[in-house]
């Protein structure tokens, strides 16, 4: 009999740990998500063009770092976020580049696809308001036009490192490329914008 | 975090990055209330999944070993599972098929008002009279 209550309060006592644990764990992603979900909408968004699919990526990334990654150290968390993130990212530009490619090849391709002018968008892209369109302001527009017409590693190497502030080697993690290259993408990304901007940002 | 940033950048490109960073912070900043709800919305999905793991992990783990019990009941049911005798015997009808079809029984069908009779005459007291 002192056996088994023995081992009852052994196993209550890990359950109990592990419940500890784990509500640990929930707090400390929730901080997380909430520190970073609203700069990782804003850069999908930057690289999507469309908010509600940012959305989507950003849903979809909270999921998965849930799911693989939650039992990983708090400080491995960011930069494997934004590799999630990334990756999503790719695949959809990926799937929409294949989908225009199709509609193109039936001929179906929608007016709104053939008719589309990222300056003539650059006004209103993602169909704000006015008051916000004014919070915004003109500057960021043009700064988001420039970003998103940047190759797709550029893009991100200036989006992790200057928007989320992720040292070399993180974003390095976040892209999966090597830091060297992390450096040389980031370079060129800082030039082509100032190139891009120098006349608006001098 | 910006340890390495000076590596890569001269004065301009700071400049142009501190730029980009404040404008960026604005824009997240201003986000609205309905976007600021979907994320919340997402966060706490996501969230869900660690209670969920916690409290469906004690079932979820016995999954594979129900699904082979249960594998293995069907198998001996079927293994050894008899047929009845009412499936080995053929329907009436089926019989009576079968010898209408026979070659040998076609003289019966000819002579069938016979057969009546005598199947009549058979009956006891049939005849009485």
């Amino acid at each position: 009999m002192t056996v088994y209550a023995g081992s009852f309060a052994v196993s209550w006592t890990r359950e109990k740990d592990t419940g500890v644990r784990l509500l640990q764990r929930e707090q400390e992603l929730n901080r997380f998500f909430s520190d970073v979900e609203k700069r990782a909408l804003r850069i999908a968004e930057i690289a999507l063009r469309n908010r509600d699919d940012a959305l989507d990526i950003v849903q979809d990334a909270m999921l998965k770092l849930v799911r693989n990654y939650a039992h990983k150290d708090s400080a491995e968390w960011t930069p494997l976020f934004y590799r999630i993130l990334q990756n999503g990212v790719r695949d959809y530009l990926r799937r929409k580049i294949v989908r225009n490619k199709i509609m193109v090849w039936f001929g179906g391709a929608s007016n709104e696809e053939n008719d589309y002018d990222p300056i003539a968008a650059a006004p209103d892209p993602r169909g704000r308001t006015p008051e916000e369109h004014l919070q915004t302001g003109e500057a960021m527009q043009q700064l988001e036009l420039a970003v998103a017409a940047l190759p797709g590693r550029q893009r991100e190497a200036f989006m992790l490192r200057t928007f989320e502030g992720l040292n070399i080697a993180a974003t390095a993690v976040a892209m999966g490329v090597s830091s060297g290259s992390v450096k040389t993408h980031y370079f060129r990304a800082v030039h082509a914008l100032r190139d891009a901007l120098g006349e608006h940002w001098s | 975090m910006s340890d390495e940033k000076d590596i890569v950048n001269s004065g301009d490109e700071d400049l142009l990055s501190s730029q980009a960073k404040t404008l960026f912070e604005e824009s997240v900043q201003n986000l609205d209330a309905a976007t600021r709800s979907r994320l919340t919305q997402s966060r706490h999905q996501a969230l869900a999944e660690i209670a969920a793991a916690s409290t469906g992990g004690s079932w979820n783990q016995w999954l594979p070993v129900a699904g082979v019990a249960a594998a293995t009941v069907i198998a001996v049911v079927l293994w050894r599972g008899e047929p009845q005798m009412d499936e080995l015997i053929p329907p009436a009808a089926a019989s009576d098929f079968e010898i209408l079809l026979d070659q040998e029984e076609f003289e019966m069908l000819q002579d069938l008002e016979f057969y009546s009779w005598i199947d009549f005459d058979d009956e006891p007291g049939a005849n009485v009279g």
